[in-house]
């Protein structure tokens, strides 16, 4: 009798590199209902599994590749992969997600999650086949990009409908910010993955499966695919992703001037229209693609001329590809922005970690702190895009300067004594968007359990939250104020519960919690998904409920990162955004308020339930969430 | 489920050479060396596997290993048992009584008597063998071992490669 | 009358006129067949060819089907003179002859089944058609298809560049 009538396979699969076991454990019934999947289960199963103070790119770390209920099922954009670890940029819990189709097939191949531990002591690939799992020799691999090391997977298993996730040559070389690549496309970039899965001599984990994934009541599962896809009829939000992709949001940047530029030392680029959505969509778009059953099509296909005879085809740009590449070092350049991109996709490492270490050194060099000796000889000023492309190869190979650039910003500012020019919050670059003239940005972006991140929540409800549904929701108007400070620890607090609920799903944010109607938010992301889940998995869940495993798994992230060591001083941008005024734009002179920033804090810690000075949730919260944690 | 272990054979790498019929031949007598074998034998071992021409075009001739196999349904003493794991169909001498009404009942003509008259025999796929003796013998790969749909799979990537004409976007 | 098939129709000029290789077709095909998430189980798949190709391919609706001709039990016959071609599941013994001889690798056995699994045009109304959000998949026939190609190749001569002669005709 299956534990599940649907939705879940039902199975771990834990591994032991340094020993070469592999364990199959059933998912038991409660713990599904309690951390449903995902980051869910990626948090509890990190918290248990490390002890404090281990080093993130030793044998002891866990590294989780969890997928969710949903992931699988034929509901629109279920595409999801979490993978976690603890994370050797931060120190404190570390999570990438990936699209594409990876997540979907571990399912069919029989698992919820994965879990691998320990370090293998030669090079190995994790081939997971209809249930079965095997350790095989990937020594032939190392050191081969992307690209090669997919058509070497697929050539030695005989079969092109596998499904890869991979580290490159960043991964192998533990650069701090390296990436897992699903599919030679999708990239989990962020707080570097792909250096654990280095660490450990995991070069890939493949999947193939042919199981089904039950639906315990197949015809309400049809009404809530119809019900979803009634909802993205004219919508604006999602007809401009499919026509622009996330590179749509360069004239948004423009327009409030929030872009972080020259190392966030300027807010609007005159030649932006340069590298917009639409100058992408002309120039190079191919198509629109999509992940796993996506009605979207966000994904960009492009084409970049190599050559007189030769075409590099790739996905993206996405936004953050134009921010990193782009903004950040200054390179307004839409064919320098798609070379690097094939680069840093090809050699797995994250783009920003990438940009933001070198468009650091670019400021330090033009400030005269660092010095052609110390570059390496490279004129390393804002707009030198061939030395950028040079120095992702020495990140990359850790040659020369590349070494201390492949450490990320905060090593750079310990070892360099430039502590102010490195823009992170808690190891993890800033990315996403200057926060100095949006303060409810500014706190998502500080208190996210990962490092900087803006996926974490979702800030901007308050840009176009009505009044009467501000005071519903939050208890008062002045959420839909972008300005006040009022409520905002409240908003902050609710939407990464909310938005946790994809990550514990496996859907995509982008077509389930986007939206720029408050309404859409609670109809898609908690109505019709709670409908999605138990259509599935034959449990019974409310909207409430819903929001609690969110807030349960955010907890639990949180109390990780406590027992780090990670306390309220972790919880703050940079100085940089406290300092200095915005330079230029609709924002000239706007600075975060140190004074206003501590309401926020403490109005978010409260909204939260845990203690203010310290952060830490408090034993009534814990009770609440029925957490255990020993 | 598991994901099925297939025969696939491709005409267009066909030689004709008939190896693998040899192949099939020397196991089913017991032996590896083709040179071991009497030139003066009278035995005859049944042909498990054998090569024919449909309309111009090689086509093997042996047990397809049916996933309803009507040879299954109509044994009368329990010795055809089809085997999900390996996903073939797997004949058992022990328990055979040599009635014959498998190989009345199958469509390809796969199952024969043995030497001994008493005893059906058919392609089990080489159970005790990592590889079947024919894809061993195969120079050509002509005859592989494949799984689930990896064969249609192949050929909707031909099919859809012809149907863009060669061309990528590229 | 030509036999109808789901036919793949993508416009080149328009970037989300394309198959995107969400796979929606193969989901929602799985599910309204078998009422599970499996795309190995779905009778429509997209090949992804590389360099931005990919084709969702599916029964092409033979006028002289090799998989009946070849289907030693009669599982697949057409309803109608001019009806696509089904799989009647009592009947098929999964031999997987159909699927060795179908020209598209459309026609495949169900991992779960164990019988022939191929487009059926959901009774009349394909499924993958009304999900596909690029809308590039129609119910059509072959000779739709050659005249629909003959009017682009048409259109190609008379168009040569934006605002020329002959535009207005598109």
């Amino acid at each position: 009798m299956a534990m599940f009538q649907g939705g879940y396979a039902g199975r771990f699969l834990y591994v032991d590199l340094t020993n070469g076991s592999l364990q199959v454990k059933p998912l038991e019934r409660d713990f599904a209902l309690k951390y449903v999947g995902g980051r869910g289960f990626s948090a509890r199963i990190l918290y248990d599994g490390l002890r404090p103070g281990a080093d993130p790119l030793s044998p002891e770390n866990l590294i989780v590749f969890a997928a969710g209920p949903l992931s699988g099922t034929p509901l629109p954009s279920a595409s999801r992969l979490v993978v976690a670890a603890k994370s050797p940029m931060t120190g404190g819990i570390g999570d990438a997600s990936s699209g594409g189709y990876f997540a979907p097939e571990m399912k069919y191949a029989g698992f919820d999650a994965i879990s691998v531990t320990g370090r293998s002591p030669k090079p190995v690939y994790l081939w997971i086949d209809d249930g079965k799992a095997q350790l095989r020799p990937a020594a032939h691999l190392w050191g081969k990009r992307i690209h090669a090391t997919s058509v070497a997977l697929k050539a030695e298993i005989g079969d092109e409908d596998i499904h890869i996730c991979a580290i490159g040559p960043g991964g192998e070389n533990l650069v701090r910010y390296a990436c897992i690549v699903t599919d030679e496309e999708g990239v989990g970039a962020r707080t570097g993955m792909g250096a654990v899965m280095g660490s450990k001599n995991l070069k890939a984990v493949v999947v193939r499966g042919s199981q089904d994934v039950r639906i315990a009541d197949p015809d309400r599962f049809q009404e809530v695919i119809d019900a979803y896809r009634k909802t993205l009829e004219g919508e604006a939000w999602t007809e401009t992703l499919r026509r622009l992709g996330t590179p749509n949001l360069v004239a948004h940047r423009q327009k409030l001037g929030i872009w972080g530029a020259r190392n966030f030392q300027q807010a609007t680029i005159a030649e932006w229209e340069r590298i917009s959505g639409e100058a992408f969509r002309e120039s190079y778009l191919v198509k629109a693609m999509g992940c796993m059953g996506c009605m979207v099509r966000c994904r960009r296909y492009s084409a970049l001329p190599d050559g007189p005879a030769e075409t590099l085809y790739m996905k993206g740009p996405e936004y953050e590809t134009i921010n990193a590449l782009g903004a950040k070092p200054y390179i307004i350049d839409p064919a320098f922005i798609l070379q690097a991109h094939y680069l840093c996709d090809e050699y797995g490492i994250d783009e920003h970690g990438a940009a933001s270490a070198i468009s650091m050194a670019m400021e330090l060099y033009e400030r005269g702190i660092l010095k052609k000796g110390d570059t390496d000889g490279e004129e390393l000023v804002f707009g030198n895009g061939e030395a950028f492309l040079r120095l992702i190869d020495k990140i990359v190979y850790r040659k020369g300067f590349g070494d201390l650039l492949a450490e990320g910003t905060r090593v750079m500012g310990r070892r360099l004594h430039a502590e102010p020019y490195a823009i992170h919050i808690k190891g993890q670059e800033v990315d996403a968007s200057d926060p100095r003239s949006l303060v409810t940005r500014a706190l998502t972006f500080g208190v996210a359990t990962r490092g900087s991140c803006h996926l974490r929540g979702f800030p901007y409800i308050d840009e176009f939250i009505k009044p009467e549904e501000g005071l519903k929701y939050f208890g008062t108007a002045a959420v839909s104020d972008t300005k006040a400070l009022e409520g905002k620890g409240k908003l902050v607090a609710w939407s990464e519960d909310w938005i946790t609920i994809a990550n514990l799903m496996g859907l995509c944010i982008f077509a389930w919690y986007r939206s720029r109607t408050f309404s859409m938010l609670i109809h898609r992301g908690l109505d019709l998904v709670r409908e999605a889940y138990t259509a599935a998995t034959g449990l019974s869940m409310t909207g409430e409920n819903l929001l609690r495993c969110g807030e349960r798994a955010y907890n639990l992230e949180k109390l990780f990162n406590l027992r780090e060591g990670m306390g309220r001083e972790s919880d703050y941008p940079p100085a940089r955004f406290f300092d200095e005024p915005m330079p230029d734009g609709p924002g000239k002179g706007a600075h975060l308020d140190r004074a206003d920033y501590e309401v926020l804090l403490n109005d978010y810690y409260r909204a939260r339930g845990w203690d203010p000075a310290t952060g830490r949730p408090t034993p009534e919260k814990l009770k609440e969430l029925e957490l255990a944690t020993s | 489920m598991k994901m099925t272990k297939t025969l696939v054979f491709r005409p267009e790498r066909c030689l004709m050479c008939l190896s693998c019929v040899l192949a099939c031949e020397l196991k089913a007598v017991g032996m590896e060396d083709p040179r071991d074998l009497d030139p003066n034998s009278t035995r005859k071992a049944p042909r498990r596997l054998s090569m024919a021409l449909a309309g111009g075009t090689p086509w093997p001739q042996r047990c397809r290993h049916c996933a309803q196999a009507p040879c299954e349904e109509a044994c009368i003493s329990g010795s055809i048992v089809r085997d999900e794991a390996s996903s073939t169909v797997r004949h058992s001498p022990e328990t055979c009584v040599g009635c014959g009404t498998c190989r009345l009942v199958c469509p390809f003509n796969a199952i024969f008597r043995d030497e001994s008259g008493d005893c059906m025999t058919k392609c089990n796929l080489c159970p005790d063998d990592v590889v079947p003796r024919c894809v061993c013998a195969c120079q050509t790969g002509a005859l592989t071992l494949s799984s689930g749909d990896r064969q249609a799979q192949e050929k909707k990537r031909s099919y859809a490669r012809e149907m863009i004409g060669g061309r990528g976007n590229g | 009358m030509a036999k109808q098939r789901v036919g793949y129709f993508e416009d080149r000029q328009d970037p989300e006129a394309q198959c995107s290789r969400c796979r929606m077709c193969e989901l929602i095909c799985a599910f309204y067949h078998h009422r599970v998430g499996n795309p190995r189980r779905a009778r429509i798949r997209v090949v992804a060819l590389g360099k931005g190709a990919d084709i969702p391919v599916s029964c092409l609706n033979c006028e002289d089907a090799p998989c009946m001709t070849v289907c030693p039990t009669g599982a697949l016959q057409r309803k109608e003179a001019d009806g696509m071609v089904l799989v009647n599941e009592d009947v098929c013994i999964g031999c997987s002859m159909c699927v060795s001889v179908c020209p598209a690798g459309a026609v495949t056995l169900d991992p779960v089944d164990g019988t022939a699994s191929k487009c059926d045009l959901c009774g009349g109304e394909p499924r993958c058609v009304a999900y596909c959000p690029a809308k590039v998949l129609r119910l059509t026939d072959a000779d739709l298809i050659s005249r629909k190609r003959m009017r682009t190749y048409a259109r190609s001569l008379v168009h040569t560049e934006e605002g020329k002669p002959g535009e207005d005709r598109k």
